[in-house]
């Protein structure tokens, strides 16, 4: 019996322009269909055996903490809309719990479960809702072979489109730095897919990529092969974005997490979350680090060495 | 194009430059080369994914991100590079203080993406010091950069610019070491510097077979070994492995001998003092010298690293110094069928004697040379079983079967010249004594006889060979050839002696570089 969600928080989330108030639900299911992304581990916050029920229960501890939060975000270590995953029965009680008391709901799927049903029922809500996809990458070779994404650019483009027709936001979820890719590589690698999904998604997270236990990157980086991708990294992405993009770099300043040389992660990811809030560059303004010329170099040559450069912390 | 080798070390001509080089990332290059996604490690992980990922480059064998291998792993991992005869770059691992073991391994091509990297994170590299430059009070270095400026006149860029030449210049310095055939003495003293350069240097001695394909047998440069790590140089176990399979003493009685400082040791006073005092007594014994580490029978004190090597005498001698002596004396005593045993040594050399176990009679007391010291070893050599041979026919014989492999032709022949100048003659010359690389040099007789033995032989097209033969020009080389061997070349019309640039089986398989050097040669 699964009765508590893996986490649940408040936070500030962007609505129409306005910061507003936020409920962040992760529940606890059966866990992501697919689960062979070299980077996730999130099957730690899944569970066979979760029913119906222990959904139900979650959700009800979690909502205990609404309050007057105008946007719920629901996070499944899955897709909301795999009914395998999540009961439609579930999804049904979600949406009435929720009518008539925010403004926004948040959910994500693969694409391959974004149908022309899903997304009608999405739509007959009366608030918005946004329905967030793990795009990653725009480039095909670099989501097949260094991520084991398991779908094309095409299945995205399919799925967002059909989420359009219906009048839900779409959100693309972009990698900062898969495996494999250098710093530079993924910087371009992160500018070219949201130049790719603009017209498509009408937000795009930018997600630094963390080491998280028992995963393929794990090992990669327990050899010193993979190192996340530094902080000033998601600055240069979301300087360039050119569109609305917000990022929440999870675990930064750890060495499992995205982090420059230790003695400025904390303001840097400090700018980052309050861009991610205003889309406002100023955020930015006056940042400044000696790991910053580091950071050039790196950028310039790790696409020759192939491994971290600058592992230690200045 | 290979130039000229040293052991796995090699200079190349290539599109990109005279090998071993360095491409410079402060000055944004364009690389035309395929560096691949995925680092070499990833081979070992999952060599799926690395197959899809690796680079493709099909010139230069490019090895990325080896940098976080463990030593004894990276040196498995250069070895295992090395079966494949392209270039070799290793992006992003070279230092000034590791560039010379890495060369060494086989590395043909490093960048400065370190020592740029680690300017920026503050450190200032020498050829086998780093320092963080906030620590320096002064610059030690004369370079371009450093010249005329303290350490507050450097920023980041400035650093990297020194790191760089300083790298560059360690590289230069590597590539005259390899011409002078003298790289691994320099890389050994260099290890000292770095623990992990140590380490690094003993792993890959473990790895005997992998060097020995490469190395030559003899050399032009001196041997010299410092420290216990010299014991298991590629060099001395050779030495060894030959000395050991090629003695065949005939006399019935030893005579075991300390080293002395001149080489051959026969030049030396100590020796010389000897050899005139004892005269005639000296005919029939057979002589075993004993060094550290090398122990060299007479026979061979012409033959590389014999011939030419210095190592550091003090008096003393450590445990293991004399376990491993005293080991390579008894094998060589263990050859012989000797009936007497006389050991004229004093100090270490005598502790080596008796952990060897060999039933010896001591002659010398504190001074090998002493007139007590003499008199005592002339009593014990006055009535002794003596066996008739010649000691330089000897010698030659020696060494004929310890650099070819096969006996000598028993000829009609007598020894001519100034000792160690010699030449063995019949009706003709027919061998002399190469005393530059410690090896004989052979004449026509010689030659045709190893034709027809078919060893070190060299089967080259139909030309007539000018100077120098090229990979290209071979068709069939014998495969126990190595570098600086004497080598029979042939072809229908033709047959002639030369020095060997490059192992026989890499005359095979290269497509291009220096084979052969000629020396003579002879119509058929």
């Amino acid at each position: 019996m699964v009765f508590r969600p893996v986490a649940v928080w408040r936070e500030k989330e962007r609505l129409d322009g306005e910061i507003v108030d936020c409920l962040t639900v992760i529940l606890r299911s059966k866990g992501c269909r697919w689960k062979r992304c070299l980077m996730c581990g999130y099957k730690k916050d899944t569970s066979e055996d979760v029913t119906f029920e222990d959904l139900k229960r979650q959700f009800e501890f979690s909502l205990k903490k609404l309050g007057d939060a105008r946007v719920v975000k629901i996070f499944t270590s899955g897709s909301f809309l795999d009914s395998n995953e999540i009961p439609p029965e579930f999804r049904r009680f979600v949406y009435e719990k929720l009518m008539g008391r925010i403004d926004k709901l948040i959910v994500e799927s693969r694409p391959e479960f974004v149908s022309d049903e899903t997304a009608k029922e999405l739509s007959e809500q009366d608030f918005i809702v946004e329905v967030g996809i793990g795009l990653e990458t725009a480039d095909d070779f670099v989501r097949e072979v260094c991520i084991t994404k398991g779908f094309r650019f095409e299945d995205f483009v399919r799925a967002a489109k059909v989420l359009k027709s219906h009048g839900i936001r779409v959100k693309a979820y972009l990698l900062l730095k898969p495996p494999f890719l250098s710093e530079g590589e993924a910087i371009r690698d992160v500018l070219n897919s949201i130049k790719a999904v603009r017209g498509l998604a009408d937000v795009v997270s930018i997600n630094p990529t963390n080491v998280q236990s028992g995963t393929y990157l794990e090992r990669l980086w327990l050899r010193g092969l993979y190192r996340p991708p530094w902080l000033w990294s998601a600055v240069e992405v979301l300087k360039k974005a050119k569109m609305e993009a917000i990022c929440d770099p999870v675990a930064y300043g750890k060495s499992r997490g995205p982090h420059n040389c230790g003695r400025c992660d904390r303001e840097v990811a400090k700018a980052i979350k309050e861009f991610s809030l205003t889309q406002d560059e100023s955020s930015f303004e006056g940042l400044n680090c000696r790991c910053m010329k580091i950071w050039e170099r790196v950028v310039e040559l790790e696409d020759y060495s192939r491994i971290p450069l600058a592992l230690i912390h200045v | 194009m290979l130039e000229k080798r040293d052991g796995v070390a090699r200079i190349c001509r290539t599109e990109f430059g005279e090998t071993p080089l360095m491409i410079d990332f402060t000055e944004k290059p364009e690389i035309p080369i395929d560096f691949g996604k995925a680092p070499y490690p990833l081979k070992e992980i999952d060599p799926k994914r690395f197959e899809i990922l690796k680079s493709k480059d099909e010139r230069i064998n490019v090895a990325t991100g080896l940098a976080v291998l463990s030593h004894r792993k990276l040196v498995e991992t250069l070895i295992e590079l090395r079966r494949d005869g392209r270039l070799l770059y290793t992006p992003a691992l070279a230092t000034p203080k590791n560039v010379p073991i890495l060369i060494y391994l086989g590395v043909d091509i490093v960048d400065n993406i370190v020592p740029i990297i680690k300017a920026y994170e503050g450190i200032y590299m020498l050829e086998n010091a780093e320092f963080e430059i906030d620590s320096l009070r002064a610059l030690p270095c004369n370079c371009e950069v450093c010249r005329n400026s303290s350490p507050k006149d450097m920023d980041e860029e400035k650093v990297a610019k020194h790191n760089t030449l300083i790298l560059k210049r360690q590289i230069g310095l590597v590539k005259e070491h390899i011409r002078m055939e003298n790289l691994r003495n320099f890389v050994e003293a260099h290890a000292k510097f770095d623990p992990a350069l140590t380490a690094m240097l003993r792993i890959a001695d473990e790895n005997y077979e992998f060097f020995e394909r490469y190395y030559p047998v003899f050399k032009k440069s001196k041997l010299t070994p410092t420290s216990e790590d010299s014991f298991e140089r590629p060099e001395i176990r050779t030495f060894f492995k030959r000395a050991l399979e090629c003695y065949y003493p005939k006399g019935k009685t030893l005579l075991i001998l300390p080293c002395s400082a001149r080489k051959p040791y026969s030049l030396s006073k100590s020796h010389r003092r000897i050899r005139s005092y004892l005269g005639d007594l000296l005919k029939g014994v057979e002589e075993i010298i004993v060094s550290s580490p090398l122990v060299v029978p007479r026979v061979f004190e012409m033959v590389y690293p014999a011939m030419n090597y210095d190592v550091p005498v003090t008096g003393k001698w450590s445990g293991d110094e004399v376990e491993f002596v005293a080991e390579k004396l008894k094998a060589f005593v263990e050859k012989g069928d000797f009936n007497k045993v006389i050991a004229h040594v004093t100090g270490g050399y005598r502790r080596v004697v008796e952990r060897a176990g060999i039933d010896a009679v001591f002659t010398a007391e504190d001074d090998i040379t002493s007139s007590e010291s003499l008199r005592k070893l002339k009593k014990a050599l006055e009535d002794v079983e003596r066996v008739d041979f010649d000691l330089f026919v000897s010698m030659f014989e020696h060494m004929f079967r310890y650099q070819f492999g096969v006996e000598m032709p028993s000829v009609d022949c007598l020894v001519r010249g100034r000792y160690p100048n010699l030449e063995l003659k019949a009706e003709n010359r027919l061998a002399r004594i190469d005393v530059r690389y410690g090896m004989l040099d052979i004449y026509e007789e010689f030659a045709r006889y190893l034709l027809k033995k078919e060893v070190y032989t060299i089967r080259i097209d139909e030309f007539e060979p000018k100077g120098t033969i090229f990979a290209v020009g071979v068709r069939e080389a014998y495969h126990g050839i190595r570098p600086n061997d004497l080598v029979v070349f042939h072809n229908d019309s033709i047959f002639g002696v030369g020095i060997a640039c490059m192992p026989g089986w890499e005359m095979e398989e290269a497509d291009g570089g220096r084979a052969v050097e000629v020396k003579r040669y002879w119509k058929l």
